[in-house]
C-alpha cells in the first residue's frame, strides 16, 4: 500500500472515531462515507472508481466566500459515466457578488437552490469509495473541508487526485518554465485536442476535467496505477 | 432555472449531440436523455478498434479526432471526422473483420449498445438513418473491391489463348522468323498433341547466337524441354509465385495434358492495375485516344488508394505527373506515326506543375512546342498539326485545355529556339506586373519529349537574363505577393464569404502557389537550373540563399499543404464529387487546423523575406 493512502485512512479511521464519540451515528450517511472501502493504491487506473468534482464560489478565499454550485461526474472503467453527472445549486446567504460575472448566475436564481445540507447527502453518497479529482484541489478542498467542519466537525478525507498538479509536473518535465495561463483547465485540454466548452459552469468543468484525467492517463506510455496519481 | 436534482442539464453535451446526425431530429428532453446515457473515453491515435471487444461496443460518437474504417485487408472504407460515429459491431456483421482505425487522438462519446438498439427500435428515423448509412458504406466499398482481387483471379482470364506453336522438325532460323512475324517472345514445341518444349527470346539468344549454333539446325537443340507449366484454374497469385521461384518468364496452362495457352510476366503486370509503372506502361500500349482515354479515367481511383495506403504527397504527385507525360509522349508518337518523320528538331515543353513535377488531379495543360532554328517556313503545319493532334488528344483525356491559352496551339508558344529567346528578352526588357504574372509559369519548363539540348539552351539563356535583372525579378515579387495566404487578424483563416465555395480557401492559390512563387524568384535569380520545387529548395540551401531552417520550413509547410490538398481530393473522389482545390477549415480537425495554420505562417513571413529582398525600397 502508498503510504499516501495509508496515512490517509489513518486519519480517515481517527475523525470517524471523533465524529462517532460525539455524535455517535447521527449522520449515517457520513459514517458510511468514512468507512467505505476505498481502491487499493495498485489498482489500474482503468478499474478504479473516481468522482471528479467542480465547485463554483463566490470568492477565491474560503473564509470570504460561498458555494454557489457544485457539480460532479465519476470515472468508472477509464470512461467518464454521464448517468452519475450531477449538479446542485446551493442557497447563498451573501449575495453573489462579483464572481456573477464569471459564472452568469444570479442572486435570485441562486435563492430558490437546495439547501446546503441536502447537497452534502447527495455528494455523501456520490463520493463513499472513491477518489476525489479536482483541477486545483487546493481551492476547491478548501471550501469543501470549511463545510464539512461546519456542518459535520470533521474535514472531508479521500484520496485526492489534481489534474492541475499532474499537468504542472508533466509540463515542467518537457519545458523549462511554466508561463501565464498554460496550466489552466482549458489550456490543459488544448493541448490534448480536446475541444471547447462553454466554460464555467460547474457540471461542464467537472466532466471538462473528467475528460483531461483520461486523455492525460492515456498519453502515459504504460498501464498507469491509481498511486502514480496521488 | 432551479435543476431537478435527479436531472441536471448536462448543456455541454446536448449541445453537441443538437450538431450530430441523427441526435440533432430528437426533442431537448429525449437528447438529454440519450446524453446521461454516454460514457466517454479518450484513445491514443493508432488505437484500433475491432468488434470482438465488449468494452468498445455501441455507439460511437467523435467528439474530437478522426478515425478510419477499413476493412480486414486494410483497404479504406471510410473516413470519420467529428460529430460522426459507428458502430463497430454493425459494421462487422455487414463486412466481417472490419476495423475502426484512429488517426489522431479521440475523445470519444459511446453510446452503449443496449441504448442504441433501444434508440434505433424506438425512432425510425434514428433505425433509418444507420441504416442507410451502413449501405452507402457498403457500396463504397465495392466500388473499390478489384484492386486486392486481382492477384486471385485465374490465369485462365489473362492467359493468351493463341498460342504460336510449331514442330519438332522445323529449323531455328524458320521458328526465328515466324516469332518475328507475330511479334512474340516464346513458341511451344508440339509433339504430335503434346507439349515438348518451349522456346523464348532468351533461349535463342543464349544457347543459339551466344553459341554460334547453325541456323538450319532443327528448334529442339536451343529449346528448353518438359517445361513448367501450370494448370488453368490456378490464379494470378499461384503464376507469380511460380515464376519467380522458377525464374522464367513464360508459363504454358495445360489441361489434362492439352496445352490451352500460354500466359507471361507481362501478362501478370498487367493485371496488377494500380501499380503506377504499369499503368505508365498500359499507356504506352495504346495505339488510339480511346484507349488512352480508358487508361486514366481509373486514375481518380488508384489515386484514392495511393493517398489511403500512405504514399507521400510529392511522390504521389511525382507519378501523377510521370503518367500525363506518358500520354503527351504516346500521343505525340501517334501523331508522329500519322503526319510523318519531324522536318527539324523540336521539344515538346511542359510547363508550370508538370514541369516541377507536382500534379494532381484536375491539372490543366500547360505546354510549348519548341523548334530547332532550322525549320523552314514550309515545315509550319506539320508542327502546327502536331500541337493540335497532342492538345485535343490531352483534352479528351482529362486535362483540359488551358484557359490562359499557354498550349502549342497557340502561334506565341510555339516557336523557333531564337523565337524563345526574344520573348525572354521582350518579357524581362519592359516587364509589366501583368504580363509577369502570365509567363511565370513559363519559367518553370522541362522537355518532355524530343531534344533535351534544345531545351537546355533556352533555360540557359532565360537564366542568364534573370539572374541580375532587378527589375523583372521586382515585378516577380510583386506578382509573388499578390497571393497572400488565407490568415487574418489573430490568425484566423480568411474563407470566402459567398458563392460556390463559401467558408472554403482555395489552397492550391492560397498556399501551394505562393510557397511555388517564392522558390522560383529565388531559382531565377540565383542561377538554378532545378525546377520542382523541393529540389529547388535544396539547391537554394545549398547555395546558402535560405537557412537550412527556413528551407526545411517552407518544405515542410509545401508538403503539408500538398497532403491536405491530396486528402481533400481524395475525400471527394471517394463521395463522388467533383476534384478541386478548396478546403473548409470547418472540416479540419483541430489539430490539422493548428498545422495548416503554422504552415501559412511560415508561407507569410518567407513571404516577407521576399518583400525586403527583392522589393526594397518599392512600395
Amino acid at each position: 500500500m502508498s503510504a499516501y493512502l495509508w496515512a490517509k485512512k489513518a486519519k480517515r479511521l481517527w475523525y470517524k472515531n471523533k465524529y462517532q464519540y460525539r455524535h455517535q451515528d447521527k449522520d449515517p450517511l457520513l459514517v458510511d462515507f468514512l468507512t467505505h472501502a476505498w481502491p487499493d493504491a495498485g489498482q489500474g487506473f482503468d478499474q478504479a472508481p473516481l468522482l471528479v468534482v467542480d465547485l463554483e464560489t463566490t470568492h477565491l478565499d474560503p473564509a470570504k466566500g460561498e458555494i454557489a454550485s457544485i457539480g460532479w461526474v465519476s470515472i468508472d472503467n477509464g470512461q467518464v459515466t454521464m448517468k452519475s453527472a450531477d449538479y446542485y445549486q446551493i442557497q447563498l446567504k451573501q449575495g453573489v457578488g462579483q464572481s456573477a460575472i464569471y459564472h452568469q448566475l444570479r442572486d435570485d436564481e441562486l435563492s430558490q437552490g437546495l439547501k446546503i445540507i441536502e447537497v452534502l447527502n447527495c455528494f455523501l453518497q456520490a463520493a463513499k469509495g472513491r477518489v476525489l479529482v479536482f483541477h486545483y484541489a487546493q481551492l476547491d478542498m478548501g471550501f469543501l473541508n470549511l463545510l464539512f467542519r461546519r456542518v459535520y466537525g470533521v474535514p472531508v478525507v479521500a484520496p485526492i487526485v489534481d489534474t492541475l498538479l499532474l499537468e504542472k509536473a508533466k509540463y515542467l518535465h518537457n519545458n523549462s518554465m511554466i508561463t501565464a495561463g498554460v496550466l489552466r483547465l482549458f489550456s490543459c485540454r488544448q493541448r490534448y485536442g480536446l475541444p471547447d466548452y462553454p466554460a464555467h459552469n460547474a457540471l461542464s468543468d467537472a466532466i471538462a476535467t473528467a475528460e483531461l484525467l483520461i486523455a492525460h492517463v492515456a498519453h502515459r506510455d504504460e498501464k498507469v496505477k491509481l498511486k502514480e496519481l496521488f | 432555472m432551479n435543476q431537478a436534482s435527479d436531472q441536471p442539464e448536462i448543456s455541454a453535451i446536448t449541445d453537441f449531440l443538437s450538431c450530430c446526425l441523427p441526435f440533432d431530429q430528437l426533442t431537448d428532453s429525449e437528447r438529454n436523455k440519450a446524453a446521461r446515457q454516454l460514457k466517454i473515453a479518450y484513445y491514443r491515435r493508432g488505437h484500433i478498434f475491432i468488434a470482438d471487444n465488449e468494452l468498445e461496443r455501441g455507439l460511437c460518437i467523435l467528439r474530437s479526432g478522426a478515425v478510419e474504417i477499413r476493412s480486414p485487408d486494410g483497404q479504406l472504407l471510410d473516413r470519420l471526422a467529428e460529430a460522426e460515429s459507428f458502430n463497430i459491431t454493425g459494421l462487422d456483421t455487414e463486412h466481417p473483420g472490419v476495423k475502426a482505425v484512429l488517426i489522431e487522438d479521440c475523445l470519444i462519446y459511446n453510446l452503449p449498445e443496449d441504448c442504441y438498439q433501444q434508440w434505433r427500435s424506438e425512432h425510425r428515423f434514428f433505425d433509418r438513418f444507420f441504416h442507410g448509412q451502413r449501405s452507402r458504406r457498403l457500396r463504397r466499398a465495392a466500388r473499390y473491391e478489384p484492386d486486392h482481387n486481382a492477384m486471385m483471379r485465374p490465369v485462365i482470364e489473362l492467359m493468351s489463348c493463341d498460342v504460336l506453336r510449331t514442330s519438332v522438325e522445323t529449323s531455328i532460323r524458320d521458328t526465328a522468323q515466324a516469332m518475328n512475324e507475330r511479334r512474340v517472345s516464346s513458341i511451344v514445341i508440339m509433339s504430335g498433341e503434346s507439349l515438348y518444349g518451349i522456346v523464348t527470346d532468351r533461349d535463342l539468344r543464349s544457347r543459339g547466337v551466344a553459341q554460334g549454333i547453325d541456323v538450319d539446325l532443327p528448334i529442339t537443340n536451343v529449346m528448353t524441354q518438359r517445361p513448367y507449366f501450370i494448370n488453368s484454374d490456378a490464379t494470378v497469385f499461384d503464376a507469380t509465385l511460380q515464376m519467380t521461384q522458377q525464374r522464367c518468364h513464360h508459363l504454358p496452362v495445360i489441361d489434362d495434358g492439352c496445352l490451352r495457352g500460354i500466359i507471361t510476366a507481362s501478362d501478370l503486370m498487367l493485371a496488377k492495375r494500380d501499380d503506377p509503372v504499369h499503368l505508365v506502361q498500359h499507356i504506352y500500349r495504346q495505339a488510339d485516344v480511346g484507349g488512352m482515354k480508358n487508361v486514366v479515367s481509373s486514375l481518380p481511383n488508384v489515386m484514392q488508394g495511393w493517398v489511403a495506403s500512405g504514399v507521400r504527397p510529392h511522390q504521389i504527385s511525382r507519378i501523377l505527373t510521370a503518367v500525363s507525360d506518358a500520354i503527351a509522349r504516346q500521343l505525340i508518337k501517334l501523331a508522329i506515326e500519322k503526319l510523318g518523320e519531324p522536318p527539324v528538331p523540336f521539344a515538346w515543353l511542359g510547363f508550370g506543375s508538370q514541369a516541377r513535377a507536382e500534379q494532381l488531379l484536375g491539372a490543366d495543360q500547360d505546354n510549348g512546342l519548341l523548334i530547332d532554328n532550322s525549320m523552314l517556313p514550309e515545315h509550319k503545319p506539320w508542327f502546327e498539326s502536331l500541337a493540335h493532334f497532342v492538345c485535343d488528344g490531352l483534352d479528351l483525356c482529362g486535362y483540359p485545355y488551358c484557359l490562359g491559352e499557354i498550349m502549342a496551339t497557340t502561334d506565341k508558344w510555339r516557336q523557333t529556339l531564337s523565337g524563345w529567346c526574344d520573348a525572354v528578352n521582350g518579357w524581362t526588357r519592359a516587364p509589366s506586373t501583368d504580363a509577369v504574372m502570365r509567363v511565370s509559369i513559363f519559367f518553370d519548363i522541362r522537355v518532355v519529349y524530343g531534344s533535351e539540348s534544345l531545351g537546355l539552351q533556352l533555360q540557359q539563356h532565360m537564366l542568364s537574363r534573370t539572374k541580375n535583372d532587378t527589375i523583372f525579378l521586382a515585378a516577380l515579387a510583386a506578382n509573388v505577393l499578390s497571393h497572400s495566404p488565407p490568415l487574418g487578424i489573430f490568425r484566423r483563416f480568411l474563407v470566402e464569404r459567398s458563392g460556390e465555395h463559401r467558408d472554403s480557401f482555395n489552397l492550391k492559390k492560397r498556399g501551394v502557389i505562393p510557397i511555388i512563387d517564392m522558390v522560383r524568384i529565388h531559382a531565377l535569380a540565383n542561377n538554378i537550373y532545378e525546377v520542382n520545387t523541393r529540389e529547388r529548395i535544396d539547391a537554394l540551401i545549398k547555395c546558402k540563399v535560405i537557412t537550412l531552417n527556413d528551407g526545411r520550413n517552407l518544405q515542410d509547410a509545401f508538403n503539408y499543404i500538398m497532403q491536405l490538398r491530396l486528402q481533400s481530393q481524395s475525400e471527394q473522389i471517394v463521395n463522388g464529387q467533383e476534384v478541386d482545390n478548396y478546403c473548409n477549415p470547418e472540416d479540419l480537425s483541430d489539430l490539422a487546423r493548428q498545422h495548416l495554420r503554422d504552415a501559412f505562417t511560415i508561407v507569410h513571413e518567407a513571404q516577407e523575406a521576399i518583400r525586403l529582398n527583392y522589393r526594397s525600397g518599392m512600395a
